[in-house]
């Protein structure tokens, strides 16, 4: 008796398997490109988002499963809608104008919903999207009932939504906006964010059976 | 005709890279009784979220299998089991898991799994099923899926016997025409072995492994679940699914 069975053998040669699409693991980044982010703020951020699209870049399973959405605010701009990594582009986001960060996040919980639609209407499965917003300032237009549509959208775990403060960002009104904890960054450290969150989304895009959301600990970048 | 079964469970590379055991378990077995012969096939899939997921899987398998064995002894043939009887090996299999949990000082969500299985004679069989993976029969001219796996919104949250609403989430059903193929996997295989556009068992997958296992009467390739275990480890399959993987296999052959 063979202890050990190849495919090569017949008949088991003749075993195919069903081609289904990758599941996909959608991310959302809400951009602060208010005329604050000017300066070095922006070119770090501008900067941050190439690494970020590079790593995904260079992970076989990332590439085909992670999908970004960048918006960007003021004025709210969708740059790019999800798309996975293997579509590259660089971004050079510029900083002008106010922040209407309730505008964007309402917009952005709308392109969830649509690709959620999009999603089951081709039988692709899944897992669940993440938010990050990330400011410098404070809103300057109403942001209660973008506030309202997180709160919801959590306890109903359509999305998971976390809010990143830059500099002077006022922490208080993020904690308004968001279910979990805020994080401040570090100084200018992008970079260092983006790259712990390439890591986070290539682990969420292997199999990770669980109901929660694992992220590793926000060390090098936040002030925690 | 007599039933031919075979069944392994395998631990995925995602878990064996981090040196965790894996956490699917299954139960296979031919009954021969005077009203004639029946095959009982198990599998479950503990929560990779849990520690204690493997444990309830197995003791899921193992207490249900009793359970269908009594059943089977007392009412002697298949056609007179009811689905209330199907109930009460779920709960008494979830009381087990439940029992053993208090002992460890645990919580029953802590053994979380998914199970499945089916009891199959000459004229009837039976299916269960709470959660993801799924069954699979050739019903003469097409291989067709009993439930489709039972997911919840996103790809890695599912149903589990530990579950408050697990009689919700319970699937039964009955069949009394005749069928010589069964297949009953876990979700580690379920995106190899079905086509989620067309919502179809893949037949290229099937086809071969009942043909296989019908015509091994030298237990050339099917002669231990050792091999059954090899194919499933095989890097053609591994590359494509690295969580833990179940399959049974069972065909009606003659005498």
């Amino acid at each position: 008796m063979r202890d050990d069975i190849s495919l090569d053998q017949q008949p088991l040669g003749a075993v195919t398997f069903a081609e289904n699409p990758e599941p996909r693991c959608p991310c959302l980044l809400l951009l602060d490109t208010s005329g604050s982010m000017a300066g070095q703020p922006i070119t770090e951020l501008n900067a941050g988002l190439r690494a970020f699209y590079d790593e995904l870049q260079n992970d076989s399973l990332a590439i085909k499963r992670v999908e970004v959405a960048l918006l960007s605010f003021g004025p709210v701009r969708i740059v790019s809608d999800f798309n996975t990594a293997e579509c590259f582009f660089d971004p050079q986001l510029e900083a002008v104008g106010d922040t209407p960060m309730g505008e964007a996040i309402k917009k952005g919980i709308e392109l969830i919903q649509n690709r959620k639609d999009q999603y089951r209407a081709n039988g692709i499965s899944f897992y669940r999207p993440w938010i990050f917003l990330i400011t410098d300032g404070a809103p300057t237009d109403e942001w209660q009932s973008a506030a309202a549509l997180v709160k919801q959208g959590e306890n109903a775990k359509s999305f998971a939504f976390f809010a990143i403060g830059v500099q002077k960002a006022d922490m208080n009104i993020l904690r308004h906006l968001s279910v979990r904890e805020p994080l401040k960054l570090q100084g200018l450290k992008f970079r260092e964010f983006f790259q712990w969150l390439s890591n986070s989304m290539k682990s969420a895009s292997r199999s990770n059976p669980s109901d929660r959301i694992l992220l590793p600990p926000p060390l090098g970048w936040s002030e925690i | 005709m007599t039933w031919k079964s075979i069944a392994a469970s395998v631990t995925g590379k995602a878990h064996s890279d981090r040196n965790e055991t894996g956490q699917d378990r299954c139960r296979s077995g031919i009954v021969r009784l005077a009203e004639g012969e029946f095959f009982i096939g198990l599998a479950a899939d503990g929560a990779g979220s849990t520690t204690e997921g493997g444990t309830g899987a197995e003791i899921a398998c193992d207490t249900l299998y009793e359970y269908i064995v009594q059943t089977l002894e007392k009412r002697e043939d298949l056609s007179r089991i009811t689905e209330p009887d199907i109930t009460g090996w779920i709960t008494g299999a979830r009381d087990s898991v439940d029992m053993c949990a208090k002992k460890q000082g645990k919580l029953l969500e802590d053994y979380a799994c998914t199970c499945m299985g089916s009891v199959a004679g000459r004229d009837h069989a039976l299916f269960f099923q709470i959660g993801d993976g799924g069954i699979v029969i050739n019903s003469g001219h097409d291989y067709r899926t009993i439930f489709w796996p039972e997911q919840g919104e996103y790809i890695n949250s599912t149903c589990f016997l530990s579950d408050d609403a697990y009689r919700e989430h319970l699937n039964i059903t009955f069949i009394d025409s005749p069928f010589e193929e069964i297949a009953l996997f876990t979700d580690g295989l379920q995106n190899l072995v079905l086509s989620f556009s067309q919502k179809k068992a893949h037949t290229g997958f099937f086809k071969p492994l009942f043909e296989a296992l019908k015509k091994d009467t030298d237990h050339e390739f099917f002669g231990s679940s050792q091999q059954l275990s090899s194919f499933l480890l095989h890097p053609e399959i591994s590359e494509r699914s690295d969580d833990d993987k179940t399959l049974i296999l069972a065909v009606r052959v003659p005498d």
